[in-house]
């Protein structure tokens, strides 16, 4: 007994001191990466990098979108100082980069044609000169003679007018970017401002949602944390009274925590953050594994308990390697993190079998409904063939499911868009164009094809070809040399020194589609064209079909894309997965009722989350998936283990306490706020639900060769 | 004893006002000035505007009319729309008119023309910021006020004022890259609520 008592205190004293040295290198090499949105992009790097070359680098990041409804100065002074009180300064990315107006008069042939005839006019030369007057009496105003000198038809002023002009696009807002990191409390203090003057502005910003969603999980994390503590506690204190296998747990999950850090430090380097946040989960996986393997006999001539084992956790390895095959970079670390920490686990927990042996569990005599072998087939073919037959939701993640806002927001935020209606960013998309191919008669055949919004602004909505041109420079080049004659002569009369080149010549030439995209990224703030992976052209695409190849370039559709992409690549492995786990579970359990059996709760689990998707209308996002991972290993679990020790009394209190823990933190969690912890626990709910119930109230007909222990 | 009476009242005058207008000349100081002008809430001139530039045939001139009133200041060229702009708390001028025009100059350059605008009505103020960014300098009846730094961000290179023996305003001329802008006063008016 002394003895005993020894050998334990020192196995617990090597267990913390290594724990602690490990923890502590971990600890000093942990690198954290909170870079979530790279890691997505990660799975698709080509598209990555066109999306980053057009899209233009974090255009809507950290900025606030405001439209005032009147011209009110004094809401405007207060608004600007409260934006700079919370660290935003007003910013124009519309603002036109022109560094040599000179330039634009190489779109002089492409103008529409009331718009040239109006440039050309007297008409135009006075409102030039009017404009010239009032501004050159101010102290300074004489710059503008020298604007003037390079851009006698005040290009760069008429061009942004007409891109932003009716059936274009609308006057932008007032546009609020944040340097730093975000100040929770004073960006609450401006939403709150903007809230009350809501009859004066309209507003979308992404801080505001990051806020509400801030305030979400702080109220999750309170209330379900809480709850979830004192049911799982209460579950506990009923089915097993013995606190050590508390003591184990907590302790062997600090092990497994830092080795499945090492493990996954070794292979990566740097951790996301989320998957970090993910080790949290590692209690629950934890708390299957012991329950399954304490109180076990390895010497006990009944060896139906181990090849349950075998079964459950062969099941949850193969769930992870499959997920070292994912395309996302996170998911592949989430996966070697999990699997260092079942390793790191299983190990903590072998070095303290004697005293698991002595651990006890409350046994439980639940009534079971037996199939027979017939039943058991039919069953399992007509959910197998419901699952087939049945509508199946769309793989398609939506951005707004990953983000909390409470209904004023999205009020808010509906009626900003619809202030701004035509600034519509969500059908730009980046074309591939075959090789050598000519932007323009790309575009062309588009638009000739409908896949073109006709209501939007395109610079190649105006391009002719060179012939054209030439057309249109000989019919206009008499009337823009005059017209700059009269101009330099209207400006002398009024005192000012200005000489031309009086020329078209020197002014306008033709130009190809190439470099009049070229042109057109100097004025709006997109890049149209790029040949950095590829010819890629930027178009807005009419509502319909997609077109091959398009890339979104609206930061939500681009990453709901890759998301969507994602969680048809998680899906498939899952598949994968689940056809090796049944190969896995041949050698095991030998014979095809009983591995019928085992997968038949998960099956149904699967077809009750089918109907339920269906009825809610909601789409498979790959929150779903994640949380499909974890019913498919609960669910083999707890039909693995009853299945081989034929519902054992004892084992079905192993599950019934295992299920009820699980079924009460992910309980808890359907009363978060924030939707990615509630889709999260409905899918695990649900699965789990149905997956205990039926492992513990279906079992095959009592084995006669079976030895009671 | 009444011709000494005479003689000392003629004497006495012209020796009071020489006394009075010496204590005045010496009296303008930047500190005169500053408080002469500090917390005006109304001022109204006309000036002769004449500008000067090499880009100019000839000097430019025209009448201005300047008006500063609770906080709006209204600067119009005769014949031209009246540029109006007001002034909040923080010193930050909002332009009630001329927005489309405004919304062309590229964000740095109008950044530049909001301090500009700002200073004016520093200047007109005397207010105490005046001084972090600006060198004040007094000669005689010529105060100049120039950047300490390039990165100042304004327009101009400096601003040049002549008072009158009395503190009133006479000109000011702005000097910028490009061009010299003179107002000389014709009348002037100021009040403090």
């Amino acid at each position: 007994m002394m003895k005993n008592n020894q050998s334990f205190v020192i196995r617990c004293l090597i267990a913390v001191t290594v724990t602690i040295a490990l923890g502590f290198y971990a600890w000093k090499h942990l690198r954290i990466e909170q870079d979530v949105v790279a890691s997505i992009e990660k799975s698709r790097p080509e598209e990555a990098a066109i999306f980053h070359k057009l899209q233009g680098s974090g255009f809507f990041q950290n900025q606030i979108f405001i439209r005032m409804k009147n011209d009110d100065p004094g809401l405007y002074q207060e608004l600007v100082k409260k934006l700079g009180d919370t660290g935003y300064q007003l910013t124009s990315p519309f603002e036109p980069k022109i560094e040599n107006p000179r330039e634009l008069y190489a779109l002089i042939p492409f103008l529409p044609e009331e718009v040239l005839t109006r440039l050309l006019s007297d008409a135009h030369q006075e409102e030039t000169l009017k404009e010239l007057r009032s501004l050159i009496a101010a102290p300074g105003g004489i710059g503008m003679v020298k604007l003037l000198k390079d851009d006698p038809l005040l290009l760069s002023m008429e061009i942004p007018r007409l891109i932003q002009g009716p059936g274009t696009v609308s006057q932008p807002p007032l546009i609020a970017k944040r340097d730093g990191d975000i100040d929770w409390e004073k960006t609450r203090a401006l939403y709150a401002f903007i809230k009350s003057h809501d009859r004066d502005l309209s507003f979308v910003g992404g801080d505001f949602f990051a806020l509400e969603n801030y305030d979400a999980v702080h109220h999750d994390i309170m209330i379900c944390s809480i709850l979830s503590l004192v049911l799982s506690l209460i579950v506990f204190r009923y089915f097993c009274k013995q606190w050590s296998l508390l003591a184990f747990l907590i302790c062997g999950t600090a092990v497994s925590s830092v080795i499945g850090l090492l493990v996954a430090e070794s292979v990566d380097g740097a951790l996301y953050g989320l998957v970090l946040a993910f080790t949290s989960t590692f209690v629950s996986f934890n708390n299957e594994t012991l329950v399954h393997l304490a109180g076990l006999d390895l010497k006990h001539r009944d060896k139906r308990p181990l090849v349950g084992i075998f079964s459950a956790l062969g099941t949850t390895v193969i769930g992870f390697l499959v997920l070292l095959f994912s395309s996302s970079h996170m998911t592949r670390q989430l996966a070697l993190l999990s699997l260092g920490s079942l390793v790191g686990f299983i190990l903590f927990l072998l070095l303290f079998m004697d005293k698991l042996k002595e651990l006890q569990f409350r046994s439980v005599n639940l009534p079971q409904w037996v199939w027979n072998r017939r039943a058991l087939g039919l069953g399992f073919a007509l959910v197998f063939a419901l699952i087939c037959i049945l509508p199946k939701p769309d793989y398609k993640t939506n951005l707004e499911e990953f983000r909390f806002a409470t209904p004023y927001l999205e009020a808010q935020t509906e009626i900003f868009s619809k202030t701004v209606s035509s600034f519509s960013f969500e059908a730009m998309h980046a074309v591939p164009l075959k090789p050598g191919e000519d932007p323009a008669i790309a575009y062309r055949q588009y638009r000739e094809q409908k896949r073109i919004a006709a209501d939007v602004f395109h610079p190649l909505n105006w391009y002719r070809d060179k012939t054209e041109q030439n057309l249109r420079l000989v019919e206009y080049r008499n009337a823009f040399s005059e017209r700059l004659k009269r101009l330099q002569t209207a400006f002398q009369n009024e005192g000012i020194r200005i000489e031309w080149d009086t020329q078209a010549g020197a002014w306008i030439k033709s130009v190809d589609s190439v470099s009049y995209l070229a042109l057109w990224e100097k004025i709006w703030p997109l890049p149209w064209y790029s040949t950095s992976k590829g010819q890629y052209l930027l178009i807005f695409a009419a509502p319909g079909p997609s077109i091959d190849g398009a890339i979104p370039m609206h930061p939500k559709a681009f990453y709901e894309f890759v998301l969507s992409d994602l969680t048809r690549n998680l899906g498939t492995l899952f598949l994968v997965g689940l056809v090796a786990m049944l190969l896995y579970l041949v050698p095991w359990q030998k014979r095809w009722d009983k591995i019928a059996l085992i997968f038949l709760p998960l099956l149904i689990a699967t077809l009750g989350l089918q109907i339920f998707f269906h009825l809610t209308h909601r789409n498979i996002t790959i929150v779903h998936v994640m949380g499909l991972a974890l019913v498919i290993s609960v669910a083999l679990d707890y039909a693995s283990i009853l299945v081989s020790t034929d519902h054992d009394p004892r084992d079905q209190g192993k599950v019934v306490l295992t299920g009820g823990l699980t079924l009460v933190s992910f309980g808890s969690l359907l009363l978060a706020q924030h939707p990615v912890l509630k889709e999260l626990a409905i899918v695990v709910f649900i699965g789990t639900l149905v997956a205990f119930v039926m492992a513990l109230f279906t079992r095959m007909p009592a084995n006669p060769d079976r030895s009671d222990s | 004893m009444r011709l000494i009476k005479i003689y000392s009242v003629f004497l006495l005058v012209p020796l009071s006002l020489c006394l009075s207008l010496m204590a005045r000349a010496e009296a303008l100081t930047v500190e005169v000035i500053k408080k002469h002008y500090r917390g005006i809430d109304q001022m109204q001139g006309e000036a002769e505007q004449v500008k000067t530039s090499p880009l100019l045939l000839r000097p430019l001139k025209s009448n201005v009319s300047l008006r500063f009133d609770k906080g709006l200041l209204t600067w119009q060229v005769e014949g031209q729309e009246a540029w109006q702009i007001r002034f909040g708390g923080d010193g930050k001028p909002v332009f009630l008119n001329g927005g489309k025009t405004l919304a062309q100059i590229p964000a740095n350059a109008r950044d530049k023309l909001d301090r500009t605008v700002g200073l004016v009505r520093n200047i007109l103020t005397m207010d105490p910021k005046l001084e972090k960014d600006f060198n004040l300098k007094l000669d005689k009846e010529f105060l100049t006020i120039v950047p300490k730094s390039e990165k100042s961000g304004v327009f101009f290179k400096s601003i040049g004022i002549q008072f009158k023996p009395n503190a009133d305003l006479q000109s000011i001329s702005f000097k910028t890259e490009e061009d010299e802008t003179k107002l000389v006063f014709k009348s002037i008016k100021i009040k403090r609520l």
